[in-house]
């Protein structure tokens, strides 16, 4: 399924996928799934932007459809939907 | 031996009298310290229906628990008073080190009662306090104020809250100004005006750090927090980007409002986005004993505000002075953060103010003649700096304007209250209440009116899934996060806790901290300490019933009720539908009836029984 992504101020992003908006074909169906299908295609410097410690880096959030926030321990669980539109950003506020 | 000073200073302008006075031990037991000292002092003292620039209104400037000690993120401090603005009880918070500097000094608190005859700074040094006329500060912005009395005490350990023109001259949404920091919001500079009070200059030379009943446990703490810090995605983030970071996220939401608040979509938003304010920072800085620093200072590099300098922009303050009128010019908001600075206004306030005059422009309720002969089209941004300019000096239209949007929107008349976008009277902060819906709920029941602040909804904005999650679009099913959130924050403001430089700070930690700073076992744990939240907002919340205020203040403008969202990607046609049942789970959470008034079940529970006679007369 086609799934549109995002990135905002998520260091590295732009170096690991040569751009920070864009349509990925996923295989898999899962919040998960999407991560690691990125870490495999783009590789290291994918994984650099996922990745801390071996797992994954909690403080980058998804947010689906700009409207449901993605938990990293609920990654695997959240099913995707063709057409979704995916935001990777930092979970950061404050005003 | 504990990190309270078990006594606060009361100065009397009106007699030049300064007098240490002991507090209570209940008072710090039932209202633990920062905010919870500030509504215990003024709900006491300050008679209802006082006029807040009269000489009866009480100002307090107040130091959290753990100010001054060196625990990261608790170098805040609070200025509470009754607000010109909106009647109501007011906070307002700022950062820097006057904090730190008022628990060196010696007080849990500083209590300016009266009013001066002439123009006054005060000078305060442990055990000595010098009311010194301030006839050559009068009219200095507050950059200039600072730099004389620096020069005039040295710099090093002088530390200064002072009000530029805009206090002087009783702007309803004048700030006082730290450094370059800002206690702004609700007008507590104009308070200060009306006090003839331009500055309190406080030298620390001599001065120790406050006591801590287990300093060992304490620094422990306080280090093994600083090495998670090093490291922590979070706060690098803070660091680097400081706030401007929102604007893109609040953008790509829908949640940023634009030409106040009509739409959710500015064109040219990445002008004045996060990578643009990066290509315009010089540095940053930090408050005290504070390592996010996450203060950013730009500097304009071209167009006509090249050279503008600013510590900030925040997010609020891109909002206010980009969104709000449609302007993408990063130089002038730099610049007008400066001016804001300078002259000591609320830039949240001021921008709103811009963005209703240009709306009331743009509907033909205002002409170029009701304004003096600007033509405020939106993105005009050299129209702000006049605005700002005549607000200031309340010269024509500035002279309305300065009474805040609210009041300015009664005097124009013609249909304007429809376009002043503000709750109870203050002027509403960068997130769309209609596409950030608990945000909206908080605007409409915050004791201050319109602050984002007062219980921030971040589970809205970055998925925070205690007490539990949320779906920003739905119609209902906010009022206990709500509450939730104001209660922790109340919590917090006892600190006093910064939400920029909370990383990593847990619940659990700031009980761990507390106890350890004040040798209190009642403050151990983590459930009972929402206790004293729960307090401090209800009095508040009381404070506001015995001036009038009641379920019919806790609203929205009425265009978030008729308006669907323009224009708002994700966010687009969202409105408030149910602002009753939101407000009825919200009472229904904090234990208020459905006027908003606490039971007096409640009160009892929360040990506020004396409470319950003075807002009896205000159950219907």
């Amino acid at each position: 399924m086609q799934i549109h992504l995002k990135f905002i101020i998520v260091e590295g992003a732009h170096e690991a996928f040569g751009r920070t908006d864009f349509t990925f074909e996923l295989e898999g169906v899962s919040a998960g799934d999407l991560v690691r299908e990125l870490m495999k295609n783009y590789g290291s410097p994918a994984e650099h932007v996922f990745l801390a410690d071996g797992h994954y880096e909690e403080n980058i959030q998804i947010i689906v459809n700009w409207r449901k926030f993605v938990p990293p321990e609920r990654m695997d669980d959240f099913q995707l939907q063709d057409g979704d539109n995916i935001l990777f950003t930092h979970m950061v506020e404050g005003g | 031996m504990s990190v309270y000073k078990n006594k606060f200073l009361k100065i009397d302008l009106s007699i030049n009298e300064a007098v240490e006075v002991p507090i209570d031990a209940e008072v710090i037991r039932d209202f633990l310290g920062g905010r919870g000292l500030g509504i215990e002092y003024l709900y006491k003292h300050l008679a209802p229906n006082t006029d807040p620039l009269g000489p009866d209104n009480i100002l307090l400037f107040i130091p959290g628990i753990l100010g001054g000690t060196g625990a990261p993120g608790f170098s805040r401090w609070i200025v509470a008073t009754k607000s010109p603005l909106t009647g109501t009880y007011i906070r307002s918070v700022c950062g820097g080190k006057f904090g730190a500097a008022l628990k060196h000094v010696g007080y849990d608190f500083i209590a300016v009662h009266g009013r001066a005859d002439q123009p006054t700074y005060l000078h305060l040094s442990p055990d000595k306090v010098h009311f010194i006329a301030a006839d050559d500060l009068w009219g200095q912005d507050t950059f200039a104020t600072q730099d004389k009395l620096w020069d005039k005490y040295g710099k090093s350990h002088t530390h200064i809250a002072c009000i530029g023109p805009a206090g002087e001259n009783l702007v309803k949404f004048a700030a006082i100004i730290h450094e370059k920091r800002a206690a702004a919001r609700g007008g507590v500079g104009a308070v200060m005006g009306a006090k003839n009070l331009k500055a309190i200059a406080i030298n620390t030379a001599g001065c120790v750090m406050p006591a801590l009943h287990d300093r060992e446990a304490f620094l422990t703490l306080v280090r093994e927090h600083n090495e998670i810090l090093k490291t922590h995605v979070r706060r690098k983030k803070m660091t680097t980007y400081g706030t401007t970071f929102m604007t893109d996220k609040m953008h790509e939401l829908g949640i940023f409002p634009v030409k106040n608040f009509q739409e959710g979509c500015l064109p040219g938003v990445e002008k004045i986005g996060v990578e643009a304010f990066q290509k315009l920072k010089t540095a940053d800085y930090g408050c005290y004993a504070c390592s996010t620093r996450c203060g950013n200072v730009f500097k304009a590099t071209e167009g006509p505000y090249k050279g503008a300098e600013s510590e900030g922009p925040e997010y609020e303050t891109i909002f206010s002075f980009g969104g709000e009128i449609a302007n993408t010019d990063a130089g002038a908001i730099i610049a007008a953060d400066a001016l804001c600075d300078r002259l000591g206004l609320d830039t949240i306030s001021m921008g709103v103010v811009a963005g209703f005059v240009m709306e009331l422009y743009e509907k033909g309720i205002l002409t170029s003649e009701d304004l003096d002969g600007l033509q405020p089209e939106w993105g005009e941004h050299e129209i702000l700096f006049q605005l700002i300019e005549k607000v200031v000096k309340r010269e024509g239209i500035g002279n309305i304007l300065a009474e805040g949007t609210i009041k300015a929107a009664q005097l124009i008349g013609k249909g304007a209250a429809y376009y002043a976008m503000t709750a109870k009277g203050l002027e509403l902060p960068g997130y769309e209440p209609r596409a950030a819906k608990a945000h909206g709920l908080g605007y409409a029941v915050s004791n201050i009116g319109g602050s984002h602040m007062y219980g921030y909804s971040r589970q809205e904005i970055s998925g925070f899934m205690q007490p539990r999650e949320i779906d920003r679009f739905a119609d209902d099913g906010k009022g206990d996060v709500v509450g939730w959130n104001q209660i922790k924050k109340a919590v917090e403001e006892t600190g006093i806790l910064c939400n920029f430089a909370d990383t990593n700070i847990t619940q659990q930690l700031i009980c761990d901290l507390y106890t350890c700073a004040t040798g209190r076992s009642d403050l151990a744990d983590v459930k009972s300490i929402d206790t004293f939240g729960e307090r401090i907002v209800c009095l508040e919340r009381c404070f506001n019933i015995r001036e009038g205020f009641s379920r019919k203040d806790d609203t929205l403008p009425e265009r978030m009720f008729k308006e669907p969202l323009k224009n708002a990607g994700p966010a687009t046609g969202q409105i408030i539908r149910k602002m009753d049942s939101l407000l009825d789970e919200y009472y229904d959470f904090m234990g208020y009836d459905k006027n908003g008034i606490p039971t007096v079940e409640k009160l009892n529970e929360l040990g506020l029984s004396n409470v319950v006679p003075d807002i009896s007369k205000f159950r219907p």
